[in-house]
């Protein structure tokens, strides 16, 4: 019986050649180098917030870079930071990355959220200056507007881009030094989050349009480049604006009965069960009021005030937390009008569309891969990391993907996507 | 020892799922694999418990039929966009048919029977790492028939029978949660669950002349209901209150078969033999998965399987080349059951094309050694991405060979003739039907 099995073997080793040929890979007619990637955060591999090397390693520039060197492109330069927990300066402090982590709250209650990694000063500043001051194929700048794109003095007011070397020259003078045969702009995103997160105005459409104008015009001058400008999305859908319900106040009838009395006479009054939030608004009588169904709270906002300090009952939250409705309808005619001016300026410089917003359009219903499903819930929505609005790295390969796609499609390229299920995912503790 | 040997055995019945339509496993006795799984109008010996009771009453001789097969499967599955390419580890397996037939004396009309055999059955893993884990990573689904069969001639020229079959089916899944764990590994779910079920086997033998046979056989769909599954979650530790390891139930129809089938013999040494098989794979609906314990995420699962009726075509023969040493030889195309959209890497299923080879020594009246070799070549089967169930796009490809071996022991004295040497009928009526 034992020979049954080895000449079986033989004959399987005769017929055991590969069922399935490879796939053709093809650069088409797309020129792959110079690569340079310009963009803000999500560019950058700010992710989890915070700039951090597993980020950067998996940014969408780098995963673009990496299946075009399948088809001959070159190695891919990122001002890398050391594999420690990274760094962000959020207003004027320094943080580390989030990690899902276990934290109690005021109560007592221990749940699992994004909890910031503890910063030490050694690893901090191993981690902080990348080498050299370039070239940099990915310059992608975190919080990068594009009003600063042709600011020669941007080191001295973002850290991000001091930390490059890149000194006394623009970005786009950077970019351009390198003459890049190959492009990809995201620009605009750090605009929309702003004025969304910090109520700092985004420029109008026609400034998006001049201030982007110059640096897509000297990029097109070789007219053998190929350029990409992606779309952007509806900034108000991240998980940070939708995380918090704006219902989140449970109350049981002794305190329902009690907030009933504080406001008595001001027309606004509470049941036990979930009831809307108490907000600031300087048009409402006694300058405040519940907040609507369709309005928005941010991620940021100090859910132990509102645990144990009546914060959202008693005491207001301040507007700086909140999305009302003018705020939300203001953010989606901006994202509007750049897209117009995004497809507007392509056509007129040649450059492809990546509609990145219809990727993120896909994630309100939710998008299906392989078995997996991306949308727009925090950590279990996999496409967001822990900031609630930068790409995870599943989410990097996604946008990778549509980038690579449309080089397909419009440079007879046959370049494989990346399998976006291999990345890494978000890991709990 | 003898019990573990038994559970390692059992452990390695599953047929790697490349090797028949849906999860079909259709290797149920060596001769008749040799002449591509053909036989259901040809009665050899006790293998007709199976292949159509009603032909049982009609082979010569009590018998004892030990079917043995390895089978060797090679299984690849191509990502759609990234063209990466996975290969299934591709184990061998073993499944097994065994027989046993006997009435009291030689001339006797009946005849009881009893076979055991491994009817569906279906092995696949995929891996932790690959493409498609969070779909599947590994399955085995394994099913066992027992029937005890009665088959009674009337004149040596037709012959019904009938068996009743008490299956045990078992069924286990594995696949990873889309949850990372501190290590950076997955979670994972795995499902499994046993359950019992009945059913039967019925056919008719009509020897039409000394050179006709015509058969057909009925084999009933199986409705395996299994109530004590578990469901056991690999997950984080905040996730544990949420996938809590739980009993499940479950239900799983196994499809019934008609079988046709027409030999041939132009002459005595020669047979040739066609079959169809039409398999009720539609019975194939949906696996529903009910959890006792349900939570915020964790529903019941409904996963669309939306299987098709699907025909097999079957040709094969033999040729007697002494009394001692016959040859046989076949081929099959094998329908697939499976809709596009559905393509799953449980059952990666897809239209297949088999050539088959087989020999019969005889040393004696009383023992006779059947070898059977199949090669077996899938079409690739691609399932775009967007239109496919789970969103898992790719093109999958299935090969696979099959070694036989058969102990076939006879008893009793010299029986009637393998072929009645009764006068022939009139080959055209003698008197004309009154208009």
């Amino acid at each position: 019986m034992k020979y049954w099995y080895a000449i079986a073997l033989l004959v399987l080793a005769g017929c055991g050649k590969d069922l399935l040929d490879t796939d053709p890979i093809n650069r088409g007619v797309l020129p792959l180098t110079p690569y340079v990637a310009i963009g803000g955060s999500e560019t950058a591999g700010f992710a989890d917030g915070a700039l951090h090397f597993e980020a950067q390693q998996y940014s969408y520039p780098a995963l673009i870079a990496q299946q075009l060197q399948l088809v001959g492109g070159n190695s891919f330069t990122q001002p890398l930071t050391a594999d420690t927990g990274g760094f962000a300066f959020i207003n004027g402090i320094l943080l580390a990355k989030f990690d899902l982590g276990n934290k109690e709250d005021c109560l007592g209650e221990t749940s699992v959220i994004p909890v910031r990694r503890e910063v030490t000063n050694g690893t901090f500043a191993s981690s902080f200056y990348a080498s050299k001051g370039g070239p940099y194929g990915n310059m992608g700048i975190p919080f990068l507007k594009v009003a600063d794109i042709d600011n020669v003095n941007l080191s001295a007011s973002n850290r991000y881009y001091f930390r490059t070397g890149l000194d006394s020259i623009s970005v786009a003078e950077a970019v351009l030094a390198q003459s890049p045969r190959l492009f990809t702009i995201w620009l605009g995103m750090e605009d929309l989050l702003a004025q969304a997160i910090s109520q700092v105005p985004a420029p109008a459409a026609i400034q998006y349009y001049n201030y982007l104008l110059p640096l897509v015009d000297s990029l097109a001058q070789d007219t053998a480049a190929a350029g990409f400008v992606a779309t952007l999305p509806d900034v108000t859908a991240f998980p940070f604006f939708n995380t918090i319900p704006y219902n989140a106040l449970e109350l049981d009838q002794p305190l329902a009965d009690a907030l009933n009395q504080a406001y008595v006479g001001q027309g606004i009054s509470f049941q036990p069960g979930p009831n809307a939030f108490i907000i600031a608004d300087a048009n409402a009588p006694g300058g405040k009021r519940q907040i609507k169904a369709t309005e928005k709270l941010l991620l940021t906002l100090p859910l132990d005030s509102v645990k144990c300090l009546f914060l959202g009952s008693l005491t207001p939250i301040s507007a700086q937390y909140v999305l009302d409705e003018a705020e939300l309808a203001e953010i989606r005619s901006q994202v509007l009008g750049y897209n117009v001016i995004i497809r507007e300026l392509a056509e007129e410089k040649g450059l492809s569309v990546v509609d990145i917003n219809a990727l993120y359009a896909k994630l309100e219903t939710g998008l299906q891969i392989n078995g997996q499903e991306f949308n727009n819930e925090l950590v279990s929505g996999g496409f967001f990391s822990l900031d609630g609005l930068n790409p995870s790295q599943r989410g990097a390969a996604l946008i990778a993907n549509e980038f690579i796609a449309v080089m397909n499609a419009e440079y007879r390229a046959t370049i494989p996507t990346v399998s976006v299920v291999q990345l890494p995912g978000i890991r709990f503790p | 020892m003898a019990y573990r040997w038994l559970a390692w055995w059992l452990m390695l019945l599953g047929s790697p799922a490349v090797f028949a339509g849906g999860f079909q496993v259709s290797l149920q006795g060596i001769k008749q694999t040799g002449m591509g799984h053909t036989g259901i109008a040809n009665p050899l010996d006790a293998t007709s418990i199976y292949f159509n009771p009603g032909g049982l009453s009609l082979t010569r001789k009590n018998n004892l039929s030990v079917n043995a097969y390895v089978l060797l499967p090679k299984l690849q599955f191509k990502e759609e966009g990234t063209g990466d390419i996975y290969d299934m580890d591709a184990g061998a397996a073993f499944p097994f048919a065994a027989y046993w037939s006997w009435n009291a004396k030689q001339n006797q009309p009946w005849k009881i029977g009893l076979g055991v055999y491994t009817p569906f059955g279906s092995s696949v893993d995929w891996g932790r790492t690959w493409a498609g884990k969070y779909v599947l990573t590994s399955t085995s689904l394994r099913t066992i028939h027992i029937q005890p069969t009665f088959s009674y001639n009337i004149k040596d020229r037709v012959g019904i029978g009938a068996g009743f079959i008490y299956g045990r089916g078992s069924v286990a899944l594995a696949r990873n949660l889309p949850v990372t764990l501190p290590s950076g590994l997955d979670g994972e779910a795995r499902l499994s669950g046993k359950a019992g079920g009945y059913g039967f086997n019925a056919g008719v033998h009509v020897r039409i002349s000394k050179k006709l046979d015509v058969g057909v056989s009925y084999k009933s769909a199986i409705k395996y209901k299994a109530k004590n599954g578990e469901a056991r979650f690999t997950v984080p530790t905040a996730l544990r209150d949420s996938f809590l390891n739980t009993a499940i139930s479950t239900e799983l129809n196994t499809p019934w078969i008609l079988d046709m089938g027409i030999t041939y013999r132009p002459e005595s040494r020669l047979a040739i033999n066609l079959d169809v098989n039409y398999v009720g794979w539609k019975v194939y609906d949906t696996v529903a998965i009910d959890f006792q314990e349900n939570t915020s995420v964790l529903d019941d699962i409904y996963l669309p399987r939306n299987f098709k009726n699907a025909f097999t075509i079957r040709l094969g023969g033999s040729y007697d080349i002494d009394s001692t040493f016959t040859i046989r030889a076949g081929t099959y195309l094998d329908l697939n059951p499976v809709r596009d959209g559905f393509v799953s890497p449980e059952t990666p299923d897809a239209d297949r094309f088999a050539i088959t080879l087989g020999a019969t020594m005889r040393s004696s009246e009383r023992f006779e050694l059947d070898v059977s070799f199949t090669y077996l070549e899938g079409v690739g089967r691609a399932e775009k991405q967007a239109e496919n169930y789970a969103k898992l796009g790719g093109t999958y490809r299935g090969r696979g060979i099959t070694f036989g071996v058969a102990l076939n022991f006879n008893f009793g004295k010299k029986n009637k003739p393998l072929l009645p040497e009764t006068p022939e009928s009139p080959s055209t009526p003698t008197t004309p039907a009154a208009p």
